[in-house]
């Protein structure tokens, strides 16, 4: 077997502990089309500046994607508890393709589970169903590979223990608070200073949701935040964040043997 | 009770060490009222003041996501073994289960108090009113640690099945409530839906108190009485449920 079908297989192992838990995927599944059609429609009634239920949407569908993307950073976090981790590098394969063997497997997580989102959406938003969405894809691969950098950085800081988790849940929290997920840019320009507003138009959440919301009206950009080369660059730049994180991550494990 | 207190003050220490839950829970709470609570408020029209009514939704939310940490907590002391040890103790399984819930409610005012006492100062409340206003909080938070305990039943059998219905339930409690808009702007549908869930009284209860002006809040009189029957059925139904369902667990 050849390292990178090796890697593959990591790759695969690592994406069926998120997809496993069938119960959990559903529920996680079930909350976000409830932020949909519950807090989307009723807040719709109350908001008149925009169509709020169209304009959420793609909110609801790239957070997902990148709670799903995130999710890889609690897995090797438990890896590098459970001792996972430390049998994948016993493994014939190199330090780099366990790197990009979870890496990937984020990016592959968010992507389908987007794509999930995607297609339940598309039967209320019919503008979705096009082949715009269907080029997205790749992007969204990316966009998901490069959220997960983020994770691996907290996975980087964080000792054995919860603190993860509560980095986690912070940077999750600031992530979607500080994007155009739920409120478009106009109303952000209006609270934050210039400067903020910048780094929320190249928050790569912003960025997936702009992405989407520019399908639904037809090509035309939904405002100014959105632009697919600064999607890419911002989240190559996280992913290299990503692989360079993690490869710090395991040479530690490597040389040490545990989580300390 | 003296065993009770015994167990209560360690479990305290415990939960306290973990410093940085109660700081998240302060994060979360800044980055929601004056983030995004700041943000949908510009974007909500038809809706006065939506600033102050958010503000309240979320306390709202926190309490909730506390009891439900709680109950978490308690679920996952079984599966990490500590609970086994805890059952090997001299105290009774109705002491344990209340021991639990002074635990929760105890965490509850620490992480909630804070911002509590914040959103009701800027927005210029009485101490009296203040002290109401935790105590509907807390009234809320035994009805929904109950649940929570209760269910631990199911995560004996199952963690992913146990997270899977505590989640969801918390999802379809939280959207079908009042706790972020009016009953007035749901479609019938989910205002139907929500006419039958505890946190909408609940919710509702609190801006009666605070004396927030919504065209259409829920008779405060029926408020009271939903919250405390919920609070006291929970209650009765975790004392009742729990003992039988601790005895021969496994720490899987």
């Amino acid at each position: 077997m050849s390292q990178r079908s090796r890697m593959l297989q990591i790759t695969r192992v690592d994406l069926s502990y998120f997809f496993r838990t069938k119960w959990l995927v559903a529920t996680l599944i079930g909350l976000n089309i409830t932020d949909m059609l519950v807090v989307g429609i009723v807040y719709k009634g109350m908001i008149t500046a925009v169509n709020y239920f169209q304009f959420y949407a793609p909110g609801v569908i790239i957070t997902g994607l990148f709670f799903a993307s995130f999710d890889v950073g609690r897995r090797v976090h438990l890896g590098l508890t459970e001792g996972v981790s430390q049998y994948y590098l016993s493994l014939p394969v190199s330090l780099d393709d366990v790197v990009w063997a979870h890496l990937l497997s984020a990016g592959l997580g968010g992507a389908i589970y987007a794509g999930i989102l995607t297609v339940i959406a598309a039967a209320l938003i019919p503008q979705l169903v096009s082949l715009s969405t269907l080029a997205l894809i790749p992007f969204m691969f990316i966009l998901s590979m490069g959220l997960a950098g983020i994770a691996a950085v907290l996975n980087l800081f964080s000792k054995a223990g919860d603190r993860y988790f509560v980095f986690a849940d912070g940077i999750q929290t600031a992530m979607v608070s500080l994007s155009t997920v739920a409120y478009p840019i106009s109303v952000v320009s209006s609270y934050f200073p210039s400067s903020v507003v910048t780094l929320i138009q190249l928050n790569p959440l912003s960025q997936g949701a702009e992405a989407l919301r520019t399908i639904i009206n037809k090509g035309a950009p939904s405002s100014s935040a959105f632009n697919l080369p600064t999607l890419l660059i911002t989240s190559l730049v996280l992913l290299g964040v990503g692989v360079v994180s993690y490869r710090h991550v395991f040479t530690k494990l490597w040389d040490v043997g545990k989580l300390q | 009770m003296r065993e009770l207190l015994t167990l209560l003050s360690f479990e305290l220490r415990e939960t306290f060490d973990s410093v940085p839950w109660t700081v998240y829970f302060w994060f979360f709470f800044g980055f929601q009222y004056f983030v995004y609570g700041q943000l949908v408020s510009r974007l909500i029209s038809q809706l006065p003041n939506y600033y102050v009514y958010y503000g309240t939704g979320l306390l709202i939310i926190m309490t909730f996501n506390v009891a439900s940490w709680s109950g978490r907590r308690f679920v996952e002391g079984a599966h990490e073994g500590r609970l086994r040890y805890i059952l090997s103790l001299p105290i009774r399984r109705g002491e344990l289960f209340l021991e639990q819930l002074m635990v929760g409610l105890i965490a509850n005012v620490v992480r909630i108090g804070p911002p509590l006492v914040f959103v009701l100062w800027i927005n210029g409340m009485s101490p009296a009113v203040m002290l109401t206003s935790i105590l509907v909080l807390l009234s809320m938070s035994v009805g929904i640690m109950g649940i929570m305990i209760s269910l631990s039943f199911i995560a004996f059998k199952s963690f992913d099945i146990y997270s899977a219905i505590v989640a969801s339930t918390s999802a379809i409690l939280i959207r079908f409530s009042t706790i972020l808009y009016p009953l007035s702007f749901m479609p019938s549908s989910y205002a139907s839906v929500a006419r039958f869930n505890p946190l909408t009284y609940g919710s509702d209860l609190l801006r009666n108190v605070l004396n927030i002006d919504v065209s259409q809040l829920l008779n405060p009189g029926t408020s009271v009485v939903v919250v405390a029957a919920v609070g006291i059925s929970m209650l009765t139904l975790g004392m009742a449920l729990v003992p039988r369902t601790l005895e021969g667990v496994r720490s899987s």
